[in-house]
């Protein structure tokens, strides 16, 4: 629990002490910052190619945050549709609903209007 | 709109690319049930159970989550990473510098509309410096961590990711071993199985 001390006023409860500093590994951030870099790098006006040690630390937290919020909007349509399941068009709703989240409407549309929402998947059903 | 389809262009040639490499086999169980596609996803992106843990933290208890709806916040999450690292290092480029920094990832929640994240991110920010610069308590676990501000050299980042992840993808153990004791009231979650509902 120490390690929820200094940001025990910034946010309720904040991160258990079962996660350790980071609820994400930093190394994956990374790998998703260096991918999305390169690709900014490879642009005309190029980018930014390499990534300060605090950096993914920050994004993790943001990432957090992030789904944080996303999962309570999801959670709000779960509650419209009088369900205790959370389903994916739920997800689906909370992007469409909220002009911030934009540039998720290309990850949520891509899977609906593909072949894998037709077959392959165990449907809405709850595990 | 041109942007985003390279992005999925790269994001798809990763996929493939980490398929060749040997994925953690815990990624693969974890995505048993989607298509090769978003197996590729999973094993280039989050690990789903820490995924779950945060957002079992935000809604009630006793709620369930279908495994469609964390594909999909999972997919949503490495999205918004990707899309905050380009702006930051366009923002970066802009001013000259070849290191992406926190504050240009500020600068970027601002420029993309999140002004609701930026004074949590920019106190989580100086607090974290805080907590790096003192070594009372804290020093065993953040000591591997570059200094404040420093620019990492592409081999120095390779051998720090290699030597940060260990191969059973449990990272968080790990984290958790070297610096916090386990508190005995986390008995609230199921590790065991993290997609059992």
């Amino acid at each position: 629990m120490r390690q929820a001390r200094p940001y025990s006023g910034i946010f309720c409860g904040g991160v258990s002490a079962r996660t350790g500093p980071h609820a994400l590994p930093l190394a994956r951030i990374k790998k998703i910052m260096k991918r999305s870099a390169g690709e900014a790098a490879a642009a005309a006006d190029g980018g930014a190619r390499m990534i300060s040690g605090e950096a993914p630390v920050v994004f993790s937290k943001a990432c957090e945050l992030f789904v944080a919020e996303l999962t309570r909007r999801a959670w709000a349509a779960t509650l419209d549709g009088k369900r205790r399941t959370v389903h994916r068009e739920d997800v689906a709703t909370a992007v469409h609903n909220t002009d911030l989240f934009d540039f998720l409407v290309d990850v949520v549309t891509a899977d609906t209007a593909g072949g894998t929402g037709g077959g392959g998947h165990d449907g809405n059903g709850a595990l | 709109m041109g942007r985003k389809a390279k992005r999925c262009a790269g994001k798809k040639d990763d996929g493939r690319e980490e398929k060749v490499a040997a994925a953690p086999a815990a990624e693969g169980a974890s995505s048993s049930s989607s298509d090769g596609e978003g197996a590729g996803t999973a094993a280039t992106g989050l690990p789903m159970a820490n995924l779950v843990r945060l957002m079992r933290q935000v809604i009630p208890k006793g709620v369930k989550i279908s495994s469609r709806a964390k594909d999909l916040t999972h997919d949503c999450a490495v999205e918004f990473v990707g899309f905050l690292a380009g702006e930051a290092s366009e923002l970066a480029r802009a001013q000259h510098r070849r290191t992406i920094s926190p504050e240009d990832f500020t600068r970027s929640l601002q420029a993309l509309g999140f002004d609701d994240y930026v004074r949590p991110m920019s106190t989580y920010i100086s607090r974290y410096r805080e907590q790096a610069t003192s070594p009372a308590g804290y020093s065993g676990g953040f000591a591997r961590r570059p200094p404040p501000r420093a620019t990492a050299a592409p081999c120095v980042s390779d051998e720090e990711t290699r030597s940060r992840v260990p191969p059973h993808g449990e990272h968080g153990d790990g984290w958790r071993t070297s610096v916090n004791t386990p508190a005995p009231g986390g008995h609230g979650y199921d590790y065991t199985s993290p997609d059992n509902m």
